[in-house]
């Protein structure tokens, strides 16, 4: 039997991304499992064109493709579009299994919904078997850590990858139970809307632009 | 009042020109100022998630292109209406990098809005954004997608009327006129 190939797909334009962290714990989990694995960036494709040709030839060969995307204005951000609009006309060379995984900075991880729908509506217009969707919210929390190391915090988000990675290293779609898994929140709204508003104003603080954080630069008149 | 037309114009094949003149007409008639904002004119780099806009120059893109002329006309519209290819259910990747562009019009800080947390605006809220897509294929789960997306932005952004078109090439000339009529004739009877 031929080694198995999983090409994880970045959808986040940042490049110390939340989504990056869910890639490579994908990548590096199928590795371990004796997959043949790769994570290569859509936004880095669409800017760098000479990238292209090998996503492009990836995407065509590979045994699953994962995408790991944040929610940009309820949907993929423009660059993952792009980039989508794209590989939708690259025909596999065998039959491919895709998954996506979509974070929000929001505790609700239902607002990655019509994320998700964009995602498979794409599978199936590219050809490609469906094999779920992982809706994640609050995922700021993580601040580009290491999944292995928010245990404690989302014990359940660990979980939830773990059932994952066992369902794709068997060929399987991911169980609706293991995408209603990590749906769950891990703290309050408010608590979380509480920790975001801090972060927030630390941030600005830093760049001295505390007292501007309410400014409307284009208020009429 | 202001309308503002975001217009992804660079898929020839999509019949969305006369939808836009049946639009502007139908506006302007009504007494609504239209500015109509082609993709094919503006030169804008996708959002890169930086949250400058946020933190270190507070409503305002750090990057100096038309991303910041969109994010202007859009804060001093009261009536939003896209004009798209639909993409798997959502807006082109040209309309969204536009689009994506809409962050510094909120406020980074957090408020509850029908049970969920949104941001606050940083900007009176839309009456109407309204989505008129085009299909070249008739997909009816993208177009119901493309439909709950609309409700979605609606909500982020507090808006009185959600609504959605999706065309099709089986939709003639004047199907199409008569939709955009009746959409129209929802704004006009708005409080």
């Amino acid at each position: 039997m031929s080694t198995r190939t999983f090409l994880a797909l970045v959808g986040s334009p940042r490049a110390h991304a939340t989504s990056q962290v869910f890639a490579r714990y994908f990548a590096d989990q199928l590795a371990a499992r004796g997959w043949q694995t790769e994570v290569l960036s859509l936004a880095g494709a669409i800017r760098k064109p000479e990238g292209w040709p090998a996503l492009a030839e990836r995407f065509r060969d590979a045994d699953t493709v994962g995408l790991c995307t944040p929610l940009y204005v309820d949907s993929l951000p423009a660059e993952a579009t792009l980039a989508l609009e794209r590989l939708v006309d690259v025909a596999p060379t065998r039959p491919q299994g895709f998954f996506a995984l979509v974070n929000c900075g929001f505790p609700e991880a239902a607002q990655n919904d019509t994320a998700l729908a964009i995602c498979r509506h794409f599978a199936r217009q590219a050809g490609r078997t469906w094999l779920g969707g992982l809706a994640l919210g609050g995922g700021g929390a993580l601040a580009g850590q290491q999944v292995e190391k928010t245990r404690g915090m989302m014990p359940h988000l660990c979980a939830a990858l773990e059932q994952a990675v066992a369902a794709l290293d068997t060929g399987e779609a991911i169980p609706a139970a293991t995408q209603a898994l990590i749906r769950r929140p891990f703290c309050p709204p408010r608590v979380y809307a509480l920790m975001a508003d801090v972060g927030m104003f630390q941030d600005a603080a830093k760049h001295g632009a505390l007292w501007r954080i309410f400014a409307r630069p284009y208020a009429a008149g | 009042m202001h309308a503002l037309i975001l217009y992804d114009d660079g898929r020839p094949e999509a019949a969305l020109d006369p939808v836009e003149a049946v639009l502007t007409e139908r506006l302007q008639a009504a007494g609504w100022t239209v500015e109509t904002l082609r993709t094919s004119a503006l030169s804008i780099r996708p959002c890169v998630g930086c949250f400058t806009c946020w933190t270190r120059t507070p409503g305002e893109c750090g990057m100096d292109d038309d991303a910041r002329t969109y994010a202007k006309a859009h804060a001093r519209s009261q009536l939003f209406v896209v004009l798209t290819p639909v993409s798997f259910g959502g807006y082109s990747g040209r309309t969204k990098t536009a689009l994506d562009h809409i962050v510094p019009n909120i406020f980074p800080t957090i408020t509850l809005r029908k049970g969920e947390v949104h941001h606050p605006l940083r900007y009176p809220a839309l009456r109407g954004w309204l989505n008129i897509g085009w299909q070249p294929v008739p997909d009816a789960a993208c177009a119901e997608t493309f439909a709950a997306l609309n409700v979605r932005n609606g909500l982020n952004g507090d808006v009185k009327l959600s609504d959605t078109l999706v065309f099709t090439p089986a939709d003639n000339a004047a199907a199409r006129t008569a939709a955009v009529h009746a959409l129209l004739q929802k704004v006009e009877a708005l409080p």
